[in-house]
Order: C-alpha cells, then structure tokens, then sequence
C-alpha cells in the first residue's frame, strides 16, 4: 500500500468518526435543544461524511488499487497527488472551522475563509481527476523504461 | 478493467468535478463572495456528487470486479449498458437543471432526470444480482 493511501485511509477514518459524533450532536440537538451552537454543524456533518470519509477513501484506494500506468511510471506523478492529499484536507478543515463560526457569528473572516475553503477543494477535486483519470485503463501498463 | 466500468468511472470522475465546482459556487455564495443565487444549484450538487459520482463509481467497479457467472462472461451484458444509458440520460436532465438560474422552466427536468437514474440502476440490478455469489475458483491441479 503506498504510503499517500495510508495517510488518506487514516485521515478517511478520522473523518468518519468526527463526522458521525457532529451528526449525532447534531440530531440530539434536534431533539432535546441543548445548545444553540450545535445547530450550526448542519451541513458541516455531511460534508465531513461525503468529502472527507467517502471521496478521500476512494481517492486513496484508486491510486493504490486502479491498474497502474507503467512499470516505469505506476501511478503518475506523486506530487499531484499529495496536492490532492492537502488542498482537500486544507479545504475541508477551513471549512469545518469557518462554517458553524460563520452561522453564530457572521463577519468578513469566516466568510474569506469559506470562500478559500470553496477555492481549495474545488482545486482539489480537479487535481483528483487528473491524478485517477489515467489509471481508468483497460489493463495495467506494461511498457519498461 | 471492462469498457463499461471505464465508462462508469469517467463519468463518475467527470460529474465529481462538476458537483465540487457546483458546491464551490454555493460554499462561495455562503461566504458572501458569490451571488446567492448559486443557492438553487443545491438539489444539482447533492445529485452529482451521490449519484453521479459515489453510485456511478460503485456500478463502475461492480460490473468490474463482481464474481463472473463463467470465465470472461459476466453475463446480462445488455441490462447493464442499458442501466449505463438511462442513468447518463438522467444525469444530463440534471445536468440541464443548471440552467435554472436564467431559465427557470428547465427546472422541472429535475424530476426526470431523478427517474431515469433509478431506472439505471434498476437495469444495473437486474445485471448484478446474478453475480453477488461466491467467487467459483477452480484449482489449477484439479483434473
């Protein structure tokens, strides 16, 4: 398993967690009104879920497990990757720091922070593509250096 | 891989980028840096990123990697390229939904477009489900 998969696969699992406890704060403060704030973590939750569970577990297994490019150059260049790897990770945790602040308290800081948040993650997505799109092969590349 | 999974997951890959740009407009919009009208793509971005992108991806690597009913043959090819079809019909109505925010008619294709996707994946279930069984591996010194 290449080391990039076994950082988004624990940083997947982080998320997982994280985002199940915001979405079960979230419900029970739906339902016994505990505390202002925590009705803040919709849609904050989800996002944790979708973004940094799902798509970067399925980021990390595609560049381990998808047939590789070429013996000489298996899964293309790795620095794109851990761009993937941080501009999504960045992204989100602006993300997950501006957007329940922004709900409490509006102001221009949390609102350049999300705006960055969009910025990073939307790179993010697009660098994702051209990471995995040519390991979408028939078979695995077999042409020697 | 099979042509029809590398379809699938292109495609898959292209709807990702589509619904992260969609939800980077309304992420914007939510920071006050984008108009707030980008807020009606929503229902788009949510279709995109669950269905184009994560059920897509799934049937992509399903029709891959499922048990194959006899050697290469992977059995009710026509049900799964047709469940291919309607679910990229369906994903293109959603697609035109886009246009909403200066047309706001192209909205009911919305509903459609939701319908045909299931219908897709009713065809890619009927493909399937012969081949969620136990993987049939013959020894190599058996007779």
């Amino acid at each position: 398993m290449p080391t990039l998969t076994r950082w988004t696969i624990r940083a997947a699992m982080i998320y997982l967690l994280v985002g199940l406890a915001a979405g079960a704060l979230y419900w029970a403060n739906a339902q016994w009104s505990l505390s202002p704030i925590l009705s803040s973590l919709n849609p904050t939750y989800i996002h944790i879920l979708v973004v940094g569970w799902l798509t970067q577990l399925i980021f990390g297994v595609i560049y381990w497990m998808f047939p590789i490019i070429r013996k000489d150059n298996m899964r293309g260049d790795p620095r794109l990757a851990w761009a993937v790897f941080g501009l999504l990770n960045a992204g989100l945790l602006l993300r997950i720091g501006c957007e329940p602040w922004r709900s409490v308290t509006p102001n221009d800081l949390n609102g350049m922070g999300l705006v960055l948040s969009a910025l990073l993650q939307v790179v993010a997505g697009y660098l994702l593509i051209l990471v995995c799109w040519p390991r979408v092969r028939a078979r695995a590349g077999t042409g020697g250096a | 891989m099979p042509t029809l999974s590398r379809y699938f997951v292109r495609s898959a890959l292209i709807y990702l980028g589509i619904g992260f740009t969609l939800g980077g407009f309304i992420l914007a919009a939510k920071g006050g840096g984008a108009d707030a009208r980008f807020w009606l793509w929503l229902p788009t971005h949510i279709v995109f990123l669950l269905n184009g992108w994560l059920i897509q991806l799934s049937m992509g690597v399903a029709y891959w990697i499922l048990p194959r009913i006899h050697l290469s043959d992977r059995g009710r090819q026509g049900w799964a390229w047709g469940g291919f079809v309607a679910f990229q019909l369906g994903l293109l109505l959603t697609l035109g939904t886009i246009l909403s925010l200066w047309v706001p008619e192209v909205q009911s294709l919305f509903a459609p477009g939701l319908l045909l996707q299931t219908l897709g994946v009713f065809f890619f279930a009927i493909h399937a489900l012969p081949r969620i069984r136990p993987a049939l591996v013959r020894a190599a010194s058996a007779p």
